[in-house]
């Protein structure tokens, strides 16, 4: 399939690939902070993200 | 710039390739392309995991057995030292996803389940020793015992002798081996593996296993193995070559999109009355109940993994700021939904719209009406829902180039010509469906029934009714008779014994007997909603058809005023100033 275009839409999610296991158990950023306490409260206003879609026969 | 570096700095964020998006707008994403939605996924998994050891460690007293969370942390941290490749598999394991949202939300409060927070979270050491398992990690672990099996997911189950419901083993792993303690006895732990099956047609491979052992493979809590036998096995696998075959020759840009994403398939019973699912929680995973052809079983791999695509779109971007609220038609669902339900189910059936086009022209004669009706059907139905989402607020420019998109696939398919009656059959289903949706679940305003009723009474004009609807999550009444029959009707069933009553008689073309069955129907039960709908139907009256909660409603009113109108007459009424 051809690429369009080169052009890049931001996101809030924080690329945690590349930071190893290791580092981050420890790892204390504001950015992570803020990453955690958003999951935190997502789930507690009960945005759990395991939604199901399903189609009946 | 080193590791060190990377960390000292703290991890980015994810940006999507712009086009990536284009590849979604167009229908299928390249390998390439999932590879950034994976990406996106393996981030909030860690994320994930990391809330969890953060949480768990705070309720280490209430734990047992798992209250050391940074044990298995580090386990699964040294495995991925040795092989990063093996810890990114487990943890995108889907039914891993299914777990790791449960025990979240045991931790954090807001689950009320059978299945207590300790033996959930231990989930985690199941995780970590099914990494050391498989990247050969010396560890000795606490493992939660569910079902009476130790479960390692991507690895597969060891069944104990006892068969208590929830409890704990020892697991230890060495170089040369794995053994389970429990209940003071030590035995080697020969797994029972999951059932991996691969298959390459025509340069395209799919990796997948049959699920059938892991807790957490019904998107749910956790529930008992039920391993396929080796007839159901060998059945599951014909279809799934046969699929491959069928996709990889007809559509391989879908082929391509499910080799990259599609991790698991999970057979569900025949019992089922669901064709296929998935979850938000665990990309790449498709439940399904047996098909018949491998056609079909194509079509709900295309269908299922287009909701794994989205969800791991709106991980990172948004297509709408509006609000949640299930408010929406849709026309393959009974209730109301929300727009992020609707973006999900436009974009999942254009590609089955798509998907049946294609086949119709090669599929064989006992298929053929199968694929005419079902590319039909879902070309309406996709048609209504996207005209619904653009008229919505609050879509994102993302968002409306998406809905946009979904509208020019389906502008690409085609006019929808039907052979024969089933044009007018599949536009009765969906009139029908619409019509039931309406008498459940859209309240009139009151103020307008009273004066429409007062109208009636006074023999004076009815009046189009206009503005927002007002929606309510009512109750399913069940499934629908006339439904049913309209769709034995389209399939072509060989055997058409439609039996008695109104339904029968409209499914058999018998308008008139229908009519009279449905008004016997209304006059001596007037809130039965689906009489009111087959009369709409029977009587080709389109204010029932458009609005038959309105009518409803203004029958019951004049009613309580002691008047009960003749429904036909009714209908007639309103009829007179909609046309």
């Amino acid at each position: 399939m051809a690429v369009k275009s080169t052009d890049e839409l931001p996101s809030e999610v924080l690329d945690l690939t590349s930071t190893t296991l290791f580092e981050m158990r420890a790892l204390r950023t504001p950015e992570l902070e803020r990453a955690i306490q958003h999951t935190i409260r997502e789930i507690r206003l009960g945005r759990f993200g395991d939604c199901v879609q399903g189609q009946r026969d | 710039m080193t590791s060190g570096d990377a960390a000292a700095a703290g991890p980015g964020t994810h940006r999507l390739p712009r086009f990536v998006f284009d590849q979604f707008l167009t229908g299928a994403v390249s390998s390439a392309g999932i590879a950034f939605l994976r990406k996106g996924q393996y981030s909030l998994r860690r994320l994930k995991l990391r809330v969890l050891a953060d949480a768990a460690a705070e309720l280490a007293h209430r734990l047992g057995p798992f209250a050391d969370v940074d044990a298995a942390w580090r386990v699964l941290a040294e495995v991925e030292r040795s092989d990063a490749a093996v810890v990114e598999d487990v943890l995108l394991y889907p039914s891993v996803g299914v777990w790791l949202s449960r025990a979240l939300r045991h931790v954090l409060g807001g689950i009320e389940d059978p299945t207590p927070m300790w033996s959930e979270v231990g989930g985690f050491h199941a995780l970590a020793a099914a990494a050391a398992v498989r990247g050969g990690v010396p560890c000795e672990l606490a493992v939660p015992v569910v079902h009476g099996s130790v479960a390692l997911p991507s690895v597969g189950l060891f069944r104990l002798s006892t068969g208590f419901p929830v409890g704990h083993a020892r697991l230890r792993n060495t170089a040369t081996e794995t053994v389970v303690t429990a209940f003071g006895s030590t035995s080697p732990a020969r797994f029972e593996p999951v059932k991996r099956y691969s298959e390459h047609r025509r340069g395209h491979r799919v990796r997948v296993v049959f699920d059938d052992l892991d807790p957490y493979r019904g998107f749910g809590g956790p529930k008992a193995a039920d391993p396929l036998d080796d007839n159901e096995y060998d059945q599951w696998r014909k279809l799934m070559g046969e699929a491959w075959d069928l996709l990889t020759a007809h559509h391989s840009r879908w082929a391509e999109e499910l080799s990259a994403t599609l991790a698991t398939v999970i057979p569900l019973s025949a019992e089922h009355d669901v064709f296929a699912a998935s979850s938000s929680a665990a990309f790449g995973g498709i439940a399904m109940s047996p098909k018949r052809s491998a056609t079909e079983f194509a079509e709900a791999l295309v269908h299922e993994v287009q909701h794994s695509k989205v969800n791991a779109l709106l991980d990172l971007v948004d297509l709408h700021h509006g609000d949640e609220t299930p408010r929406y038609y849709a026309p393959w669902r009974d209730d109301p939904r929300p727009v992020v339900g609707m973006l999900h189910g436009i974009y999942a059936f254009i590609s089955v719209v798509e998907f049946w086009n294609a086949q119709r022209g090669s599929a064989p004669p006992a298929l053929a009406r199968r694929a005419h009706y079902a590319f039909g059907l879902r070309a309406h139905q996709v048609g209504q829902a996207v005209r619904t989402l653009l008229a919505v607020e609050g879509l994102t420019g993302l968002g409306r180039e998406f809905v946009t998109a979904v509208a020019d696939r389906l502008a690409a398919c085609g006019p929808v010509e039907l052979p024969g009656e089933l044009a007018a059959t599949v536009e009765a289903i969906t009139t029908e469906h619409r019509g039931r949706w309406r008498v459940r679940h859209v309240r009139p305003e009151p103020a307008v029934v009273a004066e429409l009723a007062d109208a009636w009474l006074s023999a004076g004009s009815a009046f189009p009714v206009v503005g927002p609807d007002h929606v309510v999550l009512a109750p399913s009444s069940g499934g629908s008779r006339l439904g049913e029959l309209l769709k034995r009707r389209a399939m072509g069933t060989d055997r058409l014994d439609f039996g008695d009553g109104p339904d029968s008689a409209l499914a058999r073309g018998d308008r008139r007997g229908a009519v009279e069955g449905y008004a016997a129907l209304i006059r001596a039960a007037p809130h039965e909603e689906a009489a009111w709908v087959g009369l709409g139907l029977a009587l080709g009256s389109t204010a029932l058809r458009r609005t038959p909660e309105v009518v409803r409603a203004v029958h019951l009113a004049a009613t309580r005023s002691g008047a009960a109108p003749d429904p036909v007459e009714l209908a007639a009424w309103f009829d007179r100033t909609a046309s």
